[in-house]
C-alpha cells in the first residue's frame, strides 16, 4: 500500500516536474514533446518497480525504464547536430545491455524460484532481521 | 602494433586470462589448482603489461574515447591485485561445497575487464559500458551458490537494486550528453565550464541530469540511503564473493566517480558538493550506528563497508572544498580498505571451510586459542579496519581526515564527524577482537588444516597492510601523480 502511495507520489511529481522543464527551457518545441514523453515512461517504469511485488514484473519495469532513456538518446540525436552521428550506436548498445540484464536477471530468478517455490520478491525475506 | 593496441594491452590480458582459464578447464575439468595457476599466471601478465603501457606517456586513443593516464595505472593494478587475492582464497570456501573454482575464477576475471575500462574512459558511454560490464558479473558472483537459498536471495536483491540504480543513472547520463551536446569528458567539462561561468545557463533539464546521476551512482556505491540492498547481498553471497563485492565494484563505483563528477562534472563541483556532504555526514553515521547492534559478522562487516564509502566520501567533499589532498586520501583509503577487508573475509572463509559453520559471532570465540595464526591475522585487520595506527588503515583516515579539516567549512565538519564515527566503529571491530581472545571456545573441533594458497593471500594481504601503515611514502607519490592526472 506505501509503494503504491509513494509510487504514485512520485509519478505526479515527475510529470508535473517535466511538464515544467519542457515550459522553461528555451529550445526546440518538439525535442521537448519528445523528453517529456521519455519521462513519462520512465516514470511508468519507476512506479512499476516500485509497485510490483512479481520479481519479472519488476524487471520488465526496468526495461521500461531502459526504452524510455532509449528515446530520449534518440531525440537529442536527431535534434541536437553535434550528436547526430553517435546516437543510434548508443541506443544500439544500450538495447545490448538491456538484452544481457534481461539474461542476467531471468537467470538469477529462476534460481531463487527453484529454492524458494515463489516469484513475490516479499517471501524473499529469511535474512531480514 | 597501432598505438591504439598498445593502449590496451592490459585489457587484451585480462580478456585473454579469463579465456584461458575457461580452455584450461574444458581441458581438465574440475581441476581447481590449474584454474588457479593459470589465473593467477594471467593476472601477471595483466600486471606486467599494465606496468610497461603505464610507463608510456599519457595519452588517448580510439579517438579520444579511451585515456591513459596515471589514475588509469594505479586502479588497474588494485583491480588486478583485488582479484588475484580473492581467486586465491576462494578454494577453500568452494571446494567443500562443490562449487566450481573455473568458472568463479573467470566471472571475477570478466569483472575486473569491466572495472579497468572504468578507469581508462575518457568518454560517457565508454564510463557505461565498463559500468554494466563490471556490475552483471556481481550479480551472477552474488547467487554463486544456486542451491542455497541465502544466496540466491541475495543475487536476485542485488541485482533488482543494482538494474534499477543504473536505468535510473543512464536516464541521468542521456541528460547531461544531450544538454551539453557531446559524450566526450572533457568536451562535457569544458561546455560545463561555460555553465558555472554563467555564460550559459544551468538549465533544469541539466539540474535533473545531476540529480540522476548523483542517485545512481549513490546506489551503486552504497551511500545511505540508498543502501538497501548491501547487508542481504553481503549476508548471502558466498563468502569469497562477499569479500570481492565489498571492495571490488566498491573501487569500481569510485573510479566511476573520480571520471565523472571530478573530470567531467568538476567545474560544477559548487554545485554537487552540498550534496556530498550530506551523503558523506548519513552514510558513515548511519553504517556505523546499524554495525553497532549486528551479530553476525558478515552481516556488521557490510554495515562497516558502508561507514567506510562515507570516509570515501569525506576525501571527495575535501576535493570539492579546493584541497587536491582529499583526492590522494581517497584513493590511498581505497586501497587500504581493499587490502585490509579482503583480509579479514579471507579469515572468515577459512574458518568457513568447514561446512555448517556460519558467519555468526560464536564462530569467533576462542579463535586465539584454536587457531592462534588466524586469530592473530583476524585481529590485524580488525584493529586497521577501526584505524589504529601503525597500521594502512590510521594512515588512510590521518590522509583524509587532514585534507578535510584543511578544506574547513562545512567540510571540517564532516572531519569532526569523521573522528567521531570512527571511535564508535572501535566498539564493534573490538568486540570480535574480544570474542576471539577472552571467550572460550563454543566447540572442541580440531583446527583445519589450510592449504598453501590461502596462507599466500593472507601473507600478501597482512605485508600490505602492514607496509602501507609502515611506509605509506611507498605509495604516495604514484597517488599524487594519479590525483595531479585528473584535478590538473
Amino acid at each position: 500500500m506505501i509503494r503504491v502511495i509513494v509510487g504514485s507520489m512520485l509519478t505526479g511529481a515527475f510529470v508535473v516536474g517535466l511538464g515544467l522543464i519542457g515550459l522553461a527551457s528555451g529550445g526546440s518545441r518538439s525535442l521537448n514533446a519528445y523528453l517529456i514523453l521519455a519521462g513519462i515512461l520512465f516514470t511508468i517504469g519507476m512506479f512499476g518497480f516500485l509497485a510490483r511485488r512479481n520479481a519479472i514484473s519488476m524487471l520488465m519495469a526496468i526495461e521500461l525504464m531502459l526504452n524510455a532513456v532509449n528515446l530520449s538518446i534518440v531525440a537529442f540525436a536527431s535534434f541536437i547536430p553535434t550528436l547526430a552521428a553517435n546516437g543510434s550506436v548508443i541506443a544500439l548498445l544500450v538495447m545490448a545491455v538491456a538484452a544481457g540484464e534481461a539474461t542476467v536477471g531471468l537467470s538469477i530468478i529462476l534460481a531463487i524460484y527453484r529454492n524458494k517455490k515463489t516469484p513475490l520478491v516479499d517471501e524473499y525475506d529469511a535474512m531480514s532481521q | 602494433m597501432t598505438p591504439d593496441l598498445t593502449v590496451i594491452a592490459p585489457l587484451v590480458a585480462a580478456i585473454g586470462t579469463a579465456v584461458a582459464i575457461l580452455l584450461v578447464d574444458l581441458v581438465w575439468p574440475g581441476r581447481s589448482m590449474a584454474a588457479v595457476i593459470v589465473a593467477l599466471g594471467g593476472l601477471g601478465l595483466t600486471a606486467a603489461a599494465t606496468l610497461i603501457v603505464g610507463s608510456m606517456a599519457a595519452t588517448t586513443a580510439y579517438g579520444g574515447m579511451y585515456k591513459l593516464d596515471a589514475l588509469t595505472t594505479f586502479l588497474d593494478l588494485l583491480f588486478i591485485a583485488i582479484v588475484a587475492m580473492t581467486i586465491v582464497f576462494a578454494p577453500d570456501y568452494l571446494t567443500p561445497r562443490g562449487l566450481p573454482v573455473a568458472e568463479f575464477a573467470t566471472v571475477l576475471v570478466f569483472a575486473m575487464c569491466g572495472a579497468m575500462v572504468i578507469a581508462a574512459s575518457a568518454d560517457l558511454l565508454l564510463l557505461f559500458i565498463g559500468l554494466e560490464l563490471m556490475v552483471l558479473p556481481g550479480y551472477l558472483l552474488a547467487g554463486y551458490h544456486k542451491s542455497d537459498s541465502f544466496s540466491t536471495e541475495g543475487a536476485i536483491k542485488y541485482f533488482l537494486l543494482g538494474s534499477f540504480s543504473s536505468a535510473i543513472f543512464l536516464f541521468g547520463l542521456s541528460f547531461v550528453w544531450g544538454l551539453s551536446g557531446s559524450t566526450n569528458i572533457a568536451a562535457v567539462a569544458s561546455t560545463l565550464t561555460t555553465v558555472a561561468a554563467g555564460e550559459a545557463p544551468f538549465s533544469p533539464g541539466l539540474a535533473m541530469g545531476f540529480a540522476f546521476l548523483t542517485t545512481g551512482v549513490a546506489f551503486k556505491i552504497a551511500a545511505v540511503p540508498f543502501h538497501y540492498w548491501t547487508p542481504d547481498a553481503y549476508q548471502g553471497s558466498p563468502t569469497p564473493v562477499t569479500g570481492y563485492l565489498s571492495v571490488g565494484p566498491k573501487i569500481g563505483a569510485f573510479a566511476l566517480i573520480l571520471r565523472l563528477f571530478v573530470e567531467a562534472l568538476g567545474p560544477m563541483k559548487e554545485q554537487w558538493l552540498p550534496v556530498v556532504i550530506v551523503l558523506a555526514a548519513t552514510t558513515m553515521t548511519l553504517g556505523n550506528l546499524v554495525a553497532l547492534t549486528q551479530d553476525n559478522v558478515k552481516r556488521m562487516l557490510a554495515y562497516s563497508s558502508i561507514a567506510h564509502t562515507g570516509y570515501m566520501l569525506v576525501g571527495l567533499a575535501a576535493f570539492a572544498g579546493g584541497q587536491q589532498r582529499g583526492l590522494e586520501g581517497l584513493l590511498f583509503y581505497g586501497a587500504a580498505y581493499s587490502f585490509m577487508n579482503l583480509g579479514a573475509f579471507a579469515v572468515i572463509a577459512a574458518l568457513q571451510k568447514r561446512a555448517g559453520v556460519t558467519s555468526g559471532l560464536a564462530t569467533f570465540a576462542g579463535l586465539a586459542r584454536r587457531e592462534p595464526i588466524l586469530g592473530l591475522l583476524m585481529a590485524l585487520f580488525l584493529l586497521s579496519l577501526t584505524g589504529i595506527p601503525p597500521t594502512a588503515g590510521f594512515f588512510a583516515k590521518a590522509l583524509i581526515i587532514v585534507a578535510a579539516v584543511q578544506a574547513g567549512g562545512w567540510v571540517g565538519f564532516l572531519a569532526v564527524l569523521m573522528v567521531l564515527n570512527a571511535a564508535a566503529a572501535a566498539f564493534y571491530y573490538l568486540r570480535v577482537v574480544v570474542y576471539m581472545y577472552v571467550r572460550d571456545p563454543a566447540s572442541d573441533a580440531p583446527a583445519l588444516r589450510h592449504g598453501a594458497l590461502l596462507w599466500g593471500g593472507l601473507a600478501a594481504a597482512t605485508a600490505l597492510t602492514i607496509l602501507f601503515g609502515f611506509f605509506p611514502g611507498l605509495i604516495l607519490g604514484v597517488i599524487g601523480d594519479a590525483a595531479k592526472a585528473i584535478a590538473g
